[in-house]
C-alpha cells in the first residue's frame, strides 16, 4: 500500500472490504458455527486487517490478505477457548461440532464431515460453497493454482460423500 | 448422488443467521485510535486531564496507539494518538516518590504527570498532568529532588526521618543552578568549598552531640553572619525586612513566602553575591532560622537553615533576629558550624536532650514501621480478596458455560432421535407405497384373467409390469434406506453415546466448578 495518512487508509480499507464483507461473515459463522462468535471473529478480523494494512503491498492480495487473518484468528480464538474452559481440546472440539437445536440434522452431520476434512480441503469447500466465491477467488484466498483449488474441492466432496453415506451404489448389469 | 452433497450444503447456506450490516464494520474501523490524529511531540495537557486508556499497544520503535476517553477537561485528548518512540513509561516529575505501574500492579486510578520509560496497561485510568514525547522530556535542572540516601547533615537526617512520620513533615530541600549535587547546610552554594566544609555523618540518627560540643569553635573562614528566625506566623512584612537587611549588606536577596490562611506554609529563598549563589527551600515548619554567612571579606560562604525542633532543642528562641559574629567557630577538625546563635547551658542538658530525642526518634521509627506493616497487610487482604472475588466470577462463568454447551449436546441428540423418526417414517411410506402397488398387480391379474380378447390381455400384462417393475423400484429404494438408516442409527448411537459421555463429564465439572466457586465464596464471607 502507497504511504497515506491514516484516515486515507481507513477509507481505502473500507473500499475494498465491503464486497466480501457478506462473504467474510457467512465464512465466519460456517467456522465458528455460531452467529455471535461469527460477528466477535469479524470484528476481529477487521481491526487486525485494518492495523496490518500497511503491510499489504498489493491490493489484488486483499482477499487473501484478510481471509488469511481470519484463519489465524479463528485458529487463536479456538486454542484460547480451550485454554478458558480447561477442557480437553478433543471433547471442546466435539462438543463445537453439534449443532444447536435450531439446527437441521443434516447441517449438524456435514459440520460433522466437514471437521473432519484436511483443513485446506474445508475451507475451499467453504468458500465455494457458503461464501459464493470463485475458482479464481479461492486460488487467491489459498494460493496455489487453479487446478489445485479445482482438485481441492474435488477430494473435499468425495470425502464428504463418503463421510455422510452418500456415495452411489455400484451398478450392477 | 452430487445433488444430495448440493442439498446439504444449501441446508447449511439457509441455516447462516449472523446478521452484520456492513456499516457496524465501518463504524468500528472509523472509531479506530488509527485514524486520529497524533498528538504532537512535547505536547502538554493541561493538569488534571483524565484519560481512560482502553486500547494500548507498547512496542519498542513502534507507534503507540491508545484511545482516549472518559472525562477529559480537553476535548482533542478523546480523539487523539500519541505517538511515541520508544517504550512508554509512566512516573511522577520532580518527586522522590514515583508511582510506577508495575506488571504486577493495575491501579485502577493513578496520578501521573510524565510519560516516561514505563508500561501502561489496557483499561488503565490514568490521569495525565504531561504527556510529553520522550525525546522532547525536559532535564530537570530546576529545583532538583535531593537524593534522600546522600543527605548527610544531622539537619537532614533529621528532617528525611520526619518525613518518615505520618504528620508533621518537615522538609527541606536546596536548590542550585549548577549541577553540584545538593549540600548539607551549607548546600547548593557555587562558591567552591573544601571537603573539610562538609558535614560528617552523625554517628546517630540524630543529631550528634559532637556538633554541640564544637559549636563554640568558631569556623575559621566564617568571620559574620547573619541570623533571622521565621515563624509560620509572620506576615510578609517580615520577609520583606529580612530582605532588605541581606540587600543593605550587599546580597541579592530574593526572599518568597507561601501563605495559607494567613499562616506561612513554605519559605524558597535566594541569596546571591559575586558569583556565589545559595537557594533554599523549607517547608512545613513552625519555625526557620536562616543563618546567612559570610567570610572576612563579606563573600557569600552558605546559608544554614535549621527549623523547628532543631531550634527548639539548640536554644530557646525567642522572635528575635540576631545580629553580626554571633556564630560559633567550627573546629579545626573541619566540623562545619552548628546554627549561630547556639549557646547550651550545660553539656548535660545536652545529653537529656540528645536521650530525649534518640528516644522519641525511636518511638516514632517504632510507630512508622507499624504503620507500614498494617498498611501493607490491608493492601495484601484487599488484593487478596479482589483476586478471589474475580476467581469466583471466572468459575461461576466456565460453569454457566459448561452447563449451557451440556444443555446443548443434549438438544443435539434429541434433533437425532427425531432424525431417526423421521427416516423410520419414510420407510413406512414406501412400504404402504409397495403395498398399494401389490395390490393393484393383484387387480391387474385379475381383470386380465377376465378379459375376453388377448389384445386387453397382452395390454393388461404391460400394465402389470410396468407396476412390477416401481414396485421392485421402491424395494430396492427400501432396502437402501434401511441399510442406510441402520448405518447412521449405529453411528447415532455410537455419536449419542461419545456425547452423553461428554454432557456428564461437562455437568460433573460444571458442579465441581460451582462448589469451588461456593467454597470460595464462603470461606471469603467467613
Amino acid at each position: 500500500m502507497p504511504e497515506s495518512t491514516p484516515k486515507q487508509s481507513q477509507e481505502r480499507f473500507l473500499q475494498l472490504y465491503q464486497p466480501v464483507h457478506e462473504s467474510l461473515l457467512r465464512f465466519c459463522e460456517a467456522m465458528t458455527r455460531h452467529p455471535e462468535l461469527a460477528k466477535e471473529l469479524v470484528s476481529e478480523v477487521v481491526l487486525e486487517a485494518l492495523e496490518n494494512l500497511h503491510k499489504l503491498r498489493d491490493e489484488a492480495a486483499f482477499l487473501g490478505f484478510l481471509f488469511g487473518i481470519a484463519r489465524n484468528c479463528h485458529r487463536r480464538k479456538f486454542r484460547r477457548k480451550a485454554r478458558e474452559t480447561d477442557l480437553p481440546d478433543q471433547v471442546l472440539h466435539r462438543a463445537d461440532q453439534n449443532p444447536g437445536p435450531e439446527r437441521s440434522a443434516e447441517v449438524a452431520l456435514l459440520y460433522e464431515a466437514l471437521a473432519k476434512l484436511p483443513e485446506k480441503q474445508q475451507e475451499a469447500l467453504l468458500l465455494f460453497e457458503v461464501s459464493g466465491f470463485s475458482l479464481e477467488e479461492i486460488r487467491k484466498i489459498q494460493g496455489g493454482s487453479l487446478s489445485g483449488v479445482k482438485l481441492r474441492l474435488k477430494r473435499g466432496r468425495e470425502k464428504l460423500k463418503k463421510l455422510l453415506g452418500l456415495l452411489e451404489p455400484a451398478t450392477t448389469g | 448422488m452430487n445433488q444430495d452433497l448440493n442439498s446439504y450444503f444449501k441446508e447449511l447456506r439457509s441455516s447462516l443467521e449472523a446478521d452484520m450490516p456492513f456499516e457496524e464494520v465501518k463504524g468500528l474501523v472509523q472509531n479506530h485510535p488509527i485514524g486520529k490524529a497524533p498528538i504532537p511531540k512535547g505536547k502538554t495537557f493541561l493538569n488534571g486531564t483524565t484519560m481512560t486508556i482502553t486500547s494500548l499497544s507498547v512496542i519498542t520503535g513502534a507507534t503507540l496507539l491508545w484511545l482516549a476517553t472518559g472525562s477529559s477537561t480537553q476535548p482533542e485528548a478523546q480523539n487523539s494518538s500519541i505517538s511515541a518512540p520508544s517504550k512508554v513509561k509512566v512516573e511522577t516529575h520532580h518527586t522522590a516518590e514515583t508511582p510506577t505501574l508495575e506488571a504486577s500492579e493495575q491501579p485502577s486510578e493513578t496520578k501521573f504527570k510524565n510519560l516516561k520509560n514505563s508500561t501502561l496497561h489496557q483499561e488503565t485510568k490514568v490521569t495525565i498532568e504531561d504527556v510529553i514525547a520522550l525525546d522532547s522530556l525536559p532535564v530537570p535542572v530546576a529545583v532538583p529532588t535531593p537524593q534522600k540516601q546522600e543527605i548527610s547533615s544531622p539537619l537532614k537526617k533529621y528532617a528525611t526521618q520526619k518525613d518518615t512520620q505520618p504528620t508533621g513533615d518537615t522538609r527541606v530541600t536546596w536548590g542550585t543552578k549548577t549541577d553540584d549535587p545538593p549540600r548539607p547546610i551549607m548546600a547548593q552554594t557555587n562558591t567552591p568549598y573544601s571537603s573539610s566544609q562538609l558535614l560528617p555523618e552523625p554517628q546517630s540518627p540524630q543529631f550528634s552531640l559532637r556538633e554541640a560540643s564544637n559549636m563554640d569553635d568558631p569556623d575559621p573562614e566564617t568571620e559574620n553572619a547573619k541570623v533571622f528566625l521565621i515563624k509560620a506566623t509572620d506576615t510578609k512584612e517580615k520577609l520583606d525586612e529580612i530582605q532588605k537587611a541581606l540587600e543593605n549588606e550587599g546580597f541579592k536577596a530574593n526572599i518568597k513566602g507561601t501563605f495559607r490562611n494567613g499562616t506561612l506554609t513554605a519559605l524558597k529563598g535566594q541569596v546571591k553575591k559575586n558569583k556565589s549563589n545559595t537557594s533554599f527551600v523549607v517547608t512545613d515548619f513552625e519555625r526557620v532560622e536562616i543563618t546567612v554567612k559570610m567570610n572576612k571579606k563579606g563573600e557569600l560562604l552558605g546559608v544554614d537553615i535549621a527549623s523547628d525542633d532543631d531550634i527548639g532543642y539548640l536554644r530557646k528562641i525567642e522572635n528575635q533576629s540576631y545580629s553580626q559574629n554571633q556564630a560559633p567557630a567550627p573546629p579545626p577538625s573541619a566540623i562545619p558550624p552548628p546554627p549561630v546563635g547556639f549557646s547550651p547551658s550545660t553539656e548535660e542538658e545536652l545529653r537529656q536532650h540528645r536521650e530525649a530525642m534518640e528516644n522519641e526518634a525511636q518511638v516514632l521509627a517504632e510507630e512508622a514501621r507499624a504503620i507500614a506493616a498494617e498498611l501493607r497487610a490491608t493492601m495484601e487482604d484487599a488484593s487478596a480478596t479482589a483476586a478471589k472475588e474475580a476467581h469466583v466470577l471466572r468459575i461461576e462463568a466456565q460453569a454457566d458455560a459448561l452447563e449451557a454447551k451440556a444443555d446443548l449436546l443434549e438438544e443435539s441428540i434429541e434433533m437425532m432421535e427425531a432424525k431417526k423418526v423421521m427416516e423410520e417414517e419414510r420407510i413406512r411410506l414406501l412400504e404402504e407405497e409397495i403395498e398399494l402397488l401389490r395390490k393393484e398387480v393383484k387387480t391387474l391379474r385379475a381383470e386380465k384373467d377376465e378379459a375376453k380378447d388377448s389384445a386387453t390381455a397382452e395390454k393388461i400384462q404391460v400394465q402389470i409390469e410396468a407396476v412390477e417393475r416401481q414396485i421392485e423400484l421402491r424395494r430396492n429404494t427400501r432396502e437402501e434406506m434401511r441399510s442406510k438408516a441402520t448405518e447412521q442409527r449405529n453411528q447415532m448411537q455410537e455419536k449419542r453415546s461419545v456425547i452423553l459421555e461428554q454432557t456428564r463429564a461437562i455437568r460433573q465439572q460444571a458442579r465441581e466448578l460451582r462448589k469451588e466457586a461456593c467454597a470460595a465464596k464462603c470461606s471469603d464471607q467467613h
